[in-house]
Parts: structure tokens; sequence; C-alpha cells
């Protein structure tokens, strides 16, 4: 699939890509900040904040009403870790006008975008603040969202582990902030943050679907404008990418919560190479956790019957690999100690089959092939590649794949060392 | 009878589905589309619903979580083996879930379908039960439970139920609990299988780049062409008033949760799309009640949803609230004023006009598509039809759904209050 790369300067790209395949056209626009606690809570309260009115349509419910009547333009403000940076993004997602009712006379894409306009250039601000009330408000929500947590405890134990593992680094910050650094944030600063990303951060803009003349037309109008904001001024640097540390010794941390099953999960850091596209990683993660037939779920679910889940992901930004397991505390030291066993299996490329090595990558290519499927996963994937600065050309993509040999596993399994092993003991009152 | 197949054709979606009756009364949906993977299901009308059945005059129970217990074993093989292996080894994503009135075998691939699809109906037809892979199971979905249960969505959904039936079994988790996965046997899986995965009470749906006369040849091939006597549904009337108006407990939770529901057993696959797009009417962000809590600050993570399915109809709403009791009485509120004044016909404009977008967006998925024409089947609907069906709920229809809904008797609430401690020991 071409992907076809335009740049309007200013820090500002476009990746197009242009299939008649599909019903609906999804358009995402990103920006790069660096991710510190303050940026944090500032981009999490703005997202909110957008919602809540523009200067066009002052509150929520006709923000809501215009969507709707663009065919239910689907808008999603967040914002993600990728790499080191905090992106802030608008994806809007959209029926491509084919599909409108006959009779109807509206321009959705044109409609769409006017729309991000709106909430980039024209929000619902004065004086160089949005309104108090509605920074408080969802300052609120946001303090709730971080209470709540706790409430999914496959994630908080994720994100507890996480903060172990990285501590000292900006990824140990917690995505939704503290209440402390949220409580901070003023109606002020969450408007001096929208005009710093739209005025100094790179800016990654993607299209998929049908690419016409006419909205290209309305996209380079758009993206030149946003360019045009930032001429003269300097563009944001990139988050420092900062080594975690090491531990010479694993680091075990328990915590107990009232709950009906515990929540492990280790973290191991895997050997670092100098090219952040090999696949190797994705190839060893694969096998070892990753699907269904990987050793972790045949192994420590289905034969020991130990648990539900156990798997692992790979995280190539900080160069780990992390097990999550749904657990009894009674079970823990046998699921670590099989854990620890097939990964010394691993290590012994001869305890890598061809067959298995086959089907692994075979798994893994099909995935990327079923990418071009889902406009959606292909927009949100090609923003995160951009963003890490790694190649986009599927098809050398999966070249690389192809070319990962079981030595290559075996490698890595060998040089895997758990650094954190954290515990959320479940135990009932 | 012999095998049948028809076209059936969507001119304005642009969509075209071949419908096979095979001749042991199997249901065959297949819309091709030019896509990299295809999507395959398996499925059964079976869930967890279906725990007292009759089976040649003999009336039979059997325990609680039954039906997702046979699905999490119908992967394994003869030689003990795993059928996910099989998958695996040609590159198909497999998977299976089970649901209060379904369930469903299903993998996605890029590659070597029919190999996949062969593998898909081989196992469905050939199921491999013994006591030794029952104990073995016994302790993966203990877990499996436990897992679910420190979910408080779970808990609240479950409670939601308990307000609204008094004995219907989706008040029941679908995998069970611990003490009722402990009897279930070999035997009564089998039992089971024989009573509804009979090919007339069972459907495959495929959406993809793929040919359906080389779908037919593979179920010709493990399919025979006898068709069995069908499955009988009980379909007892239930009434409208709920089971009790309030059903709340503590849980590890930082806000109370809250889940408000509306009972309405008068839902039925012709007035689906009416009923959806009445809540969508009157609970969507579009609308005045959720501008009014969410700008009150009353409501977050704000949820709206009609569900219809062959044991239960409601509609509900939920969400995180520091005082669920005051988003209830502005609900009740809301419902009398609705009764009282009619849905606005701008909403319910609006709605339709949602409905109608969300259809278009699910005709570019393979996933969602093949899902669809399952959901269509358990239901006796034709797929294609879909669009139209929301475009032919009259505004009348609509009114008269909000006034036989929206009475009292029908409200209850499921709240989870959070303990008074910190969750965290120690802290």
């Amino acid at each position: 699939m071409e992907i076809k790369q335009v740049e309007f300067g200013g820090g500002v790209s476009l990746g197009v890509i242009n299939t008649d395949k599909f019903k609906n056209n999804w358009f995402s626009l990103s920006f790069a900040l660096p991710r510190t606690p303050e940026n944090i809570a500032n981009v999490g309260v703005l997202a909110n904040v957008l919602k809540r009115g523009t200067q066009k349509h002052r509150t929520m419910k006709e923000i809501e009403r215009y969507l709707c009547s663009l065919y239910d333009l689907s808008v999603d403000i967040t914002d993600v870790t990728v790499d080191y940076d905090l992106i802030f993004k608008i994806q809007v997602g959209f029926i491509d006008d084919a599909f409108v009712p006959l009779g109807e006379r509206v321009n959705v894409f044109e409609g769409a975008i006017e729309f991000v306009k709106e909430l980039l250039f024209e929000p619902l601000a004065e004086n160089g603040e949005f309104s108090k009330d509605y920074t408080e408000s969802e300052k609120k929500h946001r303090i709730d969202k971080i209470k709540a947590e706790i409430n999914n405890k496959d994630v908080y134990a994720f994100k507890r582990c996480n903060e172990i593992a990285c501590e000292g680094t900006p990824l140990a910050y917690n995505g939704n902030g503290t209440i402390d650094t949220v409580s901070a944030v003023t109606p002020k600063s969450v408007y001096g943050t929208l005009q710093y990303a739209v005025g100094h951060c790179r800016a990654e803009a993607v299209f998929a679907g049908n690419y016409t003349e006419s909205k290209e037309e309305v996209l380079k109008e758009f993206l030149s404008t946003l360019a045009a904001k930032r001429e003269g001024k300097a563009l944001s640097p990139r988050t420092e990418r900062v080594s975690l540390k090491a531990f010479d010794k694993t680091k075990e941390v328990t915590e107990q919560i009232d709950a009906k099953q515990g929540r492990m999960v280790l973290s191991f850091s895997i050997p670092k190479s100098d090219d952040r596209a090999d696949m190797s990683v994705a190839v060893f993660n694969e096998i070892f956790g990753g699907s269904p037939v990987s050793r972790l779920f045949t192994n420590v679910r289905e034969r020991l019957s130990l648990c539900y889940y156990c798997s692992s992901m790979a995280e190539k930004s900080t160069w780990r690999v992390i097990v999550r397991s749904g657990i009894d505390i009674e079970n823990r030291q046998k699921a670590i100690d099989e854990i620890s066993r097939q990964l010394g299996l691993l290590s012994n490329p001869e305890n890598i089959s061809d067959e298995e090595l086959e089907s692994t990558k075979i798994s893994i290519l099909s995935s990327y092939d079923a990418m071009s499927d889902s406009l959606p996963n292909l927009v949100s994937w090609y923003m995160r590649m951009r963003w890490y600065g790694l190649d986009t050309d599927i098809e050398a993509i999966k070249e690389r794949v192809r070319a990962v040999t079981s030595a290559d596993v075996a490698d890595i399994a060998r040089g895997t060392k758990m650094q954190v092993s954290y515990f959320l003991d479940g135990k009932e009152e | 009878m012999g095998t049948k197949t028809e076209i059936v054709r969507n001119a304005f979606i642009g969509e075209e589905m071949t419908k096979i009756t095979h001749a042991s009364g199997l249901m065959i949906y297949v819309i091709k589309k030019e896509f990299k993977s295809a999507y395959a299901i398996f499925g059964t009308r079976y869930g967890s619903f279906d725990n007292e059945f009759v089976v040649d005059g003999e009336n039979i129970t059997v325990p609680h979580g039954i039906a997702h217990f046979l699905e999490h074993k119908m992967f394994e093989t003869e030689d003990g083996g795993d059928t996910f292996e099989q998958f695996a080894e040609i590159g198909a994503d497999a998977n299976a879930y089970t649901s209060t009135d379904r369930t469903a075998y299903l993998f996605s691939c890029t590659e070597d379908f029919y190999k996949a699809f062969e593998t898909l109906v081989n196992m469905v037809v050939t199921p491999v039960f013994t006591k030794e892979n029952v104990e073995k199971e016994q302790g993966i979905i203990a877990q499996e439970i436990k897992m679910c249960e420190d979910r408080p969505s779970n808990t609240l959904h479950y409670n939601l139920m308990k307000a609204l039936y008094e004995k219907n079994p989706v008040r029941i988790p679908i995998a069970g609990t611990v003490e009722s996965i402990s009897e279930i046997t070999a035997e009564l899986l089998y039992k089971c299988y024989n009573a509804f995965y009979r090919m007339n009470n069972m459907a495959i749906c495929v959406c993809g780049d793929v040919d359906s006369d080389k779908i037919l040849e593979i179920v010709d091939r493990y399919v025979p062409s006898v068709s069995e006597s069908e499955v009988e549904f009980s379909d007892e009337a239930d009434s409208p008033r709920v089971n009790a108006a309030l059903v709340s407990e503590e849980a590890e939770v930082s806000k109370p949760m809250f889940r408000i529901g509306v009972k309405f057993p008068e839902g039925t696959s012709e007035n689906s799309c009416a009923c959806e797009i009445l809540w969508e009417a009157l609970f969507s962000s579009c609308e005045d009640f959720f501008s009014d809590i969410y700008e009150s600050e009353l409501v977050s993570g704000y949820r709206y949803y009609y569900e219809y399915s062959r044991p239960c109809s409601y509609f509900a709403i939920g969400g995180d609230s520091d005082s669920p009791e005051a988003v209830f009485k502005k609900f009740k509120e809301y419902a009398a004023k609705t009764v009282a004044n009619g849905v606005s016909k701008e909403a319910f404009e609006r709605a339709k006009r949602n409905a109608y977008a969300d259809v278009i967006r699910d005709f570019d998925y393979s996933e969602e598509i093949a899902e669809g024409m399952f959901e269509s089947f358990l239901v006796n609907e034709n797929y294609l039809d879909i669009a139209e069906s929301y475009q032919a709920v009259s505004y009348d229809e609509v009114q008269e759904l909000a006034k036989i809904a929206l009475s009292d008797e029908r409200f209850c609430m499921s709240v989870l209050y959070p303990r008074a401690k910190s969750p965290l020991k120690g802290e």
C-alpha cells in the first residue's frame, strides 16, 4: 500500500493513504510535546475542555448536535505515549460523501476539517484562558479518573510495575497525571498548552480513505495555515531518551488489595540493538508469550493450569519485555519458575523448531497484511511509526521479519533479565 | 430438502450476500469483500441462558457455566492436542466466545483461508470431552471466574440483572461459579452438545475475499445432509415489573458506579431498531439529559444502551457518580416528562441519522460484518436490510414505545459503593 508523504514546513507533515475500498475515511493530527508531569496534566484536561465548546459551537450539546449533522462524525481527542514523547492527538472518522443519502446536501469532509480548525484555532477561550468553569469541571473528571485506576486491577498492576521499572525517566510518570499536578492546572496553563502545541510542536497528520482533489485542497489549506503559525518560531525539542536503571538483583514489590485474584507483572530488560527496526524482538515476544500457542500460554496456563492468562508484550522504546498474569499468590513462585525455565529453553536455538519459528513469522506477517483492512488501525500505526522515526514501508518490514533466525531469538532470550517482579496480592477480607 | 443458494442484494449500500440453506438445516452466509484478511464464524444458538431444556421428552437441568465450559473444551483434539496450534501453523488467529444466547468459534487470517476454514468446521463437528480434560479445565476456568469477579463492571452488570429479573438465568455469570463448574462432567457436556450443536440451530458467517462454492464444498465434506429435529426453545412471557428497585453492595471502587435498567419484555426482532432509536433519541450525548448530568458534574464515564436477545430485553444507562440516587431521580423526572410531552422530533431525526452512520461504519470491517450476519441469523432477520430497517422506523412507533417503556414499575438500579477504607491496604 503506497503512502504519499507531503511536507508543509514548520514541522508539519501529512501522510496520505489513498484507497476507495472503504465507506468511511479517517484523518488524524498529532503533536509531540515533551513528556513532563505538567504537560501530562495540562494535555489531559485540554483534551476534554476542547469538547466543551468552541467559538462557533459554544456548548457540548451544540458540538454533539453539529457532529450528528455530519452523520455522527467521530471525534477522538486524546493523549498517548509514543517512544518518550507525549502525543496530543485529534482523530476524526466520517462516512464518505458517496454514502450520504440522496438529497442531503452535506459535505462531511469539509465539515470535519472545519471542526478540527475550530478546536485548534478557535477554541472557547478569552483573554488567553479557557472558561474557569469548564476547566475546573474537567480537572475534577480527570482526578476521578486517576482515583478510578484501582477499579481495574490488571491495568493498575501494570502501571505500578512500569513506575518502578522506569523510575527516574519520563516514562515513570502516570499517563493520567497525579492529583497534585492536575489540581495545579489553571485555565491559563491549559490554553497555553494548546498554543504551545499549535505554535511550536512537530505535527504529524495522516489521511486514509478516498483522497479526491477536493479533499486534497481542503487539507492543504488547513495544514498550510497550521505551518504558517509556526513561521519563524523554534520547534519544541523531542523528549530525551533516557536509559532505564539496571538493577543488579530483581526488585520485588508486593502490595495488597481486597480482591479474589492476584496480579503479577514482571519487567524484563532485553538486549539493546543499534538497529531499532530489527524485528527479532517481535518474533521473540510472539514465541515467548505473545499468542495462544506461545510458551507462556501453553505451559503456565494449559499444562500447569496456574492461571487464566499469562502473556508478554515487547516495548522497544525501553528495551523491555513485560509479562502479565492473573494468579493466586500460592502459585506465584511456580509461575515465575516456569517463566524462567521457558526463557532458559529459548536461549538455545535448538529448542526452537523450524515449524515454531515459521508459524510465528506467518502470524506476524499476517497481522501486517490485516492492518490494511482497518483504516483506523493503519492510521494509528503509521502515526506511531512516524513518531518513532521508523520505516513505514510495510513490505520492507515484512522482509525483516522473514530474515529473523532462531539464533537471533535465542540471543535475545539469553540476554533477557528480570528487573522487576511486582505482585498485587488479592486477599479477600 | 436439498441445499438451496440465494443471492441477496442491497443496491444503496452496495453489498451482496450469498445465503445458503444447507440440506442439514445449517445456514451459511457469505459477503465477499476485497480485504486481505477473511473472518469466519461457526456459531450456535446456545448460551449461558440455556441451562434447563428438553431433549426427547426428557427435562434436563445442567450446572451454570456449562455452555462456556463446553466452548473451552471444543479446542481439544482427540490426541490431547490443541486446535489453536493447527490454526497457528497457517497463521490464522482463532478465538471463541460464549454469551447468554450464543456461542461462536471464529478465526481471521490473510492466507490459507480454506485450510483454516476446514480446521474450524472439523473442530466444531468433532467434540472431545474426557474426564481428564474436564478436570484440567476446571482449574483454568476457576481462575477466569475469579478474574471476572474482580471487575467492578461485571458485578454491577449482574446486580442489574438481579434487579431486573427474579429467576432469569442471565442473573448468573456466563462462566458460572467455582462451585457450579465443579459439577460439570464429560457426560453432561455431550448432552448439551447433542442438544444444541445441531446444524439446524447453527450458522456459518464469512466475510472476505472468498468463494462461497468452495466454502460449501468443505461444509459438505464434514456436515451430513441429514436434518435433525429442531431445538425447542421455551418462550415464557415475563412481567414488565422489575424484581427489585435497587441492588447495591460495596466493592473496591473509588467512586460509586451505577446502572439504571428499564425492563422491556415486549422487545422483539421487529421492534429492536425502533427501541435503539428511542434510547438514542433520549439519552445520547446530543440530548438534554446527558448535558444536564454532565454539566452539573453529576456523572462521568457515561454510557447508554438497549440490549435485545433471546433471553432478555432491557434499556440501560450507567456511569460513575457521587450520588447515584440523584441521577435516578433525574432519570425518573425525565422519563415522566417524555411520557407527558413525547419524544422530540428533532431528537428522533438525530437518532436515525446516527443509526444509519453506525451501519455504514460497520460495513468497513470483516469482523463487524460477520458478527452482524450471525446476529441477524439469531433473530431471523436479513442482515442487508439493516440500514432500511432503521430508516423505516416511524416517529409514531417511537412515541408508542416510550409510553410503554417509561413507567415506574419497570425501573431499577444497581449500585456499587466504595468500601469505607482505601482499597490499598497499608495506605
